[in-house]
């Protein structure tokens, strides 16, 4: 399989309640000292790679589409010219609602970017003020549009649910809209993580968090309408339309390989995960500095890279093969009949043929079924 | 030494009265110790029992002391362990003396341990010597004590001393008072062999090491000599007294304390309360007040951590060196894992063989609800006894249960005699009268069973009068009681762990509790969990935790896997640590949790 390349962009114009993602506030955009240290990041990772052809770069945040086109112009660039492309790349960027219009898209568009990721999160306004979004429902909506006229003709969109006080109409308006104008949606439940403001708003009592009742009952109305629009549910959290799975994430879920650039990004190569500084103004010294910027490493015993396709393969609607689990790791789940069992008649997974699937109800409580055939494994 | 000179006395006292000062004072004034070895409360040298201003094993040693009339005696001090739970002990630690001071605080007065402490003494014959400690406190009441001791002991108010053991004040008096005042021994070193072992401790190279008193013939080395319960004949090896370590003499004679060792290679072989005598003398009598000590709490003790089974098997078996009257088998918990049932003389036996088993061998412990041992009529006219409750036979196999009860003392402020008297209902006592100690206090007399003093209820007692009542009880006999197994089942799978036998009144409100606890303690499972309390076949209470529906990451962000992966093996950790009972998890502080609910 084809590696990746991740490149983080860690500004945002502002930071939403809910983030604990690695990102600054940043109101004059992306320092140039940044794009720079991309630059030189890319040369220097380069020669480790020189053997691999990408099938994917993409650009991630914070807000990425807080880059100009012609700073993001000058690191594709450098991409194409130290590291080998596939013709058919996929180039995708995430982008803010507020922080595009259709110039800028065209613009994107000309440099070779060939996947939006729209982050809408909601098109009822409360669920957006909630959120502390910048953009307004008809902005997101026009940003879709204007990604369309721009010549995406790959434009995935963000929404997110168990947002306090979200209502199923505004959900159903919200995929009714988009629906028809993306080929790709991520659906993330929102998580209350700590160090963000809305977990501040919780314990002080201001906010309630959705019951969990209530977000999957969202959460299934929102698979329902997807699949009624003809996308598929081939992971977790995305929906595509045949043929627009998103390749980059892909390369995530099956173990393939990615060059991760910029500040925090993560990095897996030759059984090695590494990390790199998390901190924009560390990672910018560093790199410019002449020094390693990688700030964390490890290397994969077999139990943990076992962990981790069982961890990763059932998230996918491919599920976990565990033919290829037992090659290559000599770990055989089937061995733990009792668990499988229970797990099938709770409905939760379901074996086909040589592979393990989550159900959609499993895919619900994921983490948890994950948890325990692990434990399991752990035992025995 | 002439047998005229010896003094052979012991110290009783309620907790904290100030006994193991007093001694170290003795020790001090007659040079046993020079005060530059002097360690505060040199008896007691378990870092445990100095921590709990009590004493756990009995110490003895022998002080030599010039007296105002010139001459020299032998005084030797059997100190006593100081709890209730240890009363068999203590008795026979009197047995072996001809008189015991008996140590009131100034400002405490009279508790329930002194009067227990009293009774023992004046069974045993002894000569009491009242003292008065702690005279120098700002809060002593000398005169109200010295009546409350007249009203215990009759007409001593002349005999009573009073002395501050931590200044120093009165201490000589003291020494002068027993020399004067406690008769020598009796006895005929020339008449057959008979010496009472009152404590015995264990040395790795020499085994067991019994502490006796001679009261007839006498003892050295090269002897053939028999236990008297057990029948074994040893040779014994070596003879000699307690200085501040073991000193050899070539013989003990009637009427003296010594050690003995004699090849006994376990300490249960030589049982406190047993007679020693010559292997020849096939007709000899034994001393009397002997009897096998039997547990009477039991608990199911389990390592947190599995792997640590074998540590505690060692650890018990260490403890065991030293300790007769600490039983121990193993049992299997399907909840718990691997562990030990155990049985403890009391509550604090328990609580201290706990204590020492977490600190000197480094474990963590669960502990099961402390039970007692049940006599159990079965249908077939046959009768087992049981102290785990998970082997209570089914219901319809049983005739009748009889359950163990103590009669106990409480003696408390009058204010507080009401709430004493309420908590002693709750617990299912009766009341057998009462008394007054002072124009303030009482001491009420009543009936328990000593399942119901096992959790909580010394604490109770305590908060109640806000410290100032006190507790004491020994073991009367077993009584029939309507008590029925309660089970704790979770998806139809009995929790053995916490299956107890409680009075069919109670059934009720402890059913309730636990499961209402579960149902807090227990995380969500992948599938409906439904806990139920049962009587038998007949659920008496039930509550649900719903399944699991959303515990989902939306995503490794930007390829963070790393991140993902050990937050799972971190949960992964944690799941692996709970112990399971059919599909269900149970986190081990719900075990925890559960068994330190009060009933």
């Amino acid at each position: 399989m084809s590696p990746g390349v991740y490149i983080h962009i860690p500004y945002c114009s502002r930071k939403c309640v809910y983030c604990s993602f690695n990102s600054v506030g940043a109101a004059g955009g992306v320092p140039a000292a940044y794009v720079e240290a991309l630059i030189r990041d890319l040369e220097a990772s380069a020669p480790g790679w020189d053997r691999a052809e990408f099938g994917s770069v993409y650009l991630g945040g914070g807000t990425p589409s807080l880059l100009e086109p012609e700073a993001l112009d000058r690191v594709l660039r450098q991409a194409r010219s130290r590291l080998a492309l596939a013709a058919d790349v996929e180039i995708t960027l995430e982008a803010n609602p507020s922080s595009i219009d259709l110039p800028k898209l065209e613009a994107y568009r000309d440099i070779g970017v060939n996947r939006l990721s729209v982050g809408l999160q909601s098109l009822d306004q409360r669920d957006l003020r909630f959120l502390g979004r910048l953009h307004s429902p008809g902005r997101a909506v026009r940003a879709l549009d204007e990604a369309r006229a721009a010549g995406f003709e790959n434009i995935s969109a963000d929404i997110m649910i168990g947002i306090p006080g979200q209502c199923a109409r505004g959900v159903e308006a919200t995929l009714a809209e988009i629906g028809p104008r993306v080929t790709h949606v991520s659906c993330y439940l929102l998580s209350v993580e700590v160090g963000t403001p809305l977990r501040a708003m919780v314990d002080r009592g201001e906010v309630e968090e959705a019951g969990d009742e209530e977000a999957v009952g969202l959460l299934e109305k929102v698979a329902l309408a997807l699949d009624r629009e003809g996308m598929e549910r081939y992971e977790i959290s995305n929906w595509a339309r045949p043929g627009f799975e998103c390749r980059h994430n892909k390369v995530y879920w099956r173990r393939g390989e990615y060059l991760g650039l910029g500040a925090g990004a993560s990095s897996f190569r030759g059984g090695m995960r590494s990390r790199r500084l998390a901190r924009p103004d560390e990672y910018v010294n560093a790199v410019l500095g002449g020094s390693d910027p990688v700030s964390f490493r490890e290397t994969l015993g077999a139990d943990a890279a076992c962990g981790e396709e069982i961890m990763l393969g059932l998230r996918t609607a491919a599920g976990l093969d565990l033919e290829r689990l037992a090659e290559e790791y000599g770990c055989d789940l089937t061995a733990m009949g009792f668990l499988l069992e229970s797990l099938v008649e709770d409905g939760l997974i379901a074996r086909k043929g040589k592979t393990l699937q989550l159900t959609p109800k499993g895919m619900l409580v994921s983490d948890e079924v994950i948890c325990n055939i692990s434990a399991s494994l752990y035992a025995s | 030494m002439d047998r005229e000179s010896i003094r052979n006395f012991c110290i009783i006292a309620h907790i904290d009265h100030g006994k193991s000062t007093l001694a170290d004072r003795l020790l001090e004034l007659t040079g046993a110790i020079r005060p530059r070895d002097m360690r505060e409360q040199v008896l007691d040298n378990m870092p445990l029992e100095r921590e709990r201003g009590i004493t756990i094993k009995s110490h003895a040693i022998t002080m030599d002391y010039r007296a105002a009339d010139g001459r020299t005696y032998e005084l030797n001090l059997i100190d006593t362990p100081g709890h209730v739970d240890f009363n068999y002990e203590v008795s026979r630690s009197l047995a072996a003396c001809e008189g015991a001071l008996l140590i009131v605080d100034a400002s405490q007065g009279v508790e329930a341990q002194t009067v227990s402490n009293v009774y023992l003494a004046i069974e045993s014959d002894l000569e009491i010597i009242p003292v008065i400690n702690k005279i120098d406190m700002k809060a002593a009441r000398v005169d109200e004590v010295r009546a409350q001791i007249c009203d215990l002991l009759g007409d001593v108010d002349h005999e009573i001393l009073e002395v501050s053991a931590k200044e120093g004040i009165g201490t000589e008096a003291v020494l002068e008072a027993m020399v004067a005042r406690i008769p020598p021994p009796r006895g005929d070193s020339k008449r057959p062999l008979r010496a009472l072992i009152f404590d015995s401790a264990f040395d790795q190279y020499r085994g067991a090491v019994a502490y006796v008193r001679v009261f007839e013939g006498s003892l050295r080395a090269g002897m053939q000599v028999r236990l008297h319960s057990t029948g074994k004949v040893y040779e014994v090896m070596e003879v000699g007294v307690f200085q501040l370590r073991m000193m050899p003499r070539d013989e003990l004679f009637a009427g003296e304390v010594g050690y003995m060792v004699a090849g006994i290679k376990e300490i249960t072989d030589a049982n406190v309360g047993d007679t020693v005598v010559e292997a020849a003398d096939l007709d000899a009598v034994a001393l009397p007040g002997y009897r096998t000590v039997k547990p009477m709490v039991y608990s199911g003790l389990y390592p947190t951590d599995g792997e640590n089974f074998e540590i505690l098997r060692d650890a018990l078996a260490k403890l065991r060196l030293n300790d007769a009257s600490l039983t121990y088998e193993p049992e299997t918990s399907q909840a718990l894992g691997f562990g030990f049932r155990c049985g403890f003389l009391g509550l604090l036996h328990m609580e201290i063989v706990q204590e020492r088993l977490e600190r000197e061998y480094d474990l963590n412990l669960i502990a099961t609800v402390p039970s007692v041992r049940y006599k159990v009529a079965l249908t077939d006219g046959t009768a087992v006894e049981i102290e785990n409750p998970s082997s209570l036979p089914d219901q319809r196999l049983v005739e009748g249960i009889e359950e163990p009860c103590v009669t106990a003392q409480v003696v408390t402020p009058l204010e507080y005699m009401d709430s004493v008297m309420r908590l002693v209902k709750e617990r299912r006592g009766t009341y057998k009268g009462s008394e007054m100690i002072d124009s303030r206090r009482t001491m009420i007399t009543c009936e328990l069973p000593l399942a119901e003093i096992l959790v909580d209820f010394h604490d109770r007692i305590k908060s109640l009068s806000r410290g100032y009542a006190s507790f004491d009880y020994d073991f009367s006999g077993y009584r029939a009681a309507d008590l029925i197994r309660l089970d704790i089942l979770v998806n139809e799978e009995q929790v053995d762990a916490l299956s107890v036998i409680v009075h069919r009144d109670k059934a009720y409100r402890w059913g309730r509790e636990i499961v209402a606890n579960l149902k807090e303690l227990i995380p969500r499972q992948l599938f409906q969990v439904v806990i139920q309390a049962a009587i038998g076949s007949r659920v008496i209470s039930r509550e649900t935790i719903s399944a699991l529906r959303k515990n989902v990451t939306a995503k490794c962000y930007g390829g963070d896997i790393t991140r993902k992966r050990k937050l799972l093996e971190r949960q992964r950790e944690g799941k692996r640590r709970m112990k399971s009972v059919g599909r269900v998890a149970i986190p081990q502080e719900a075990f925890l949790h559960l068994l330190k609910v009060d009933r």
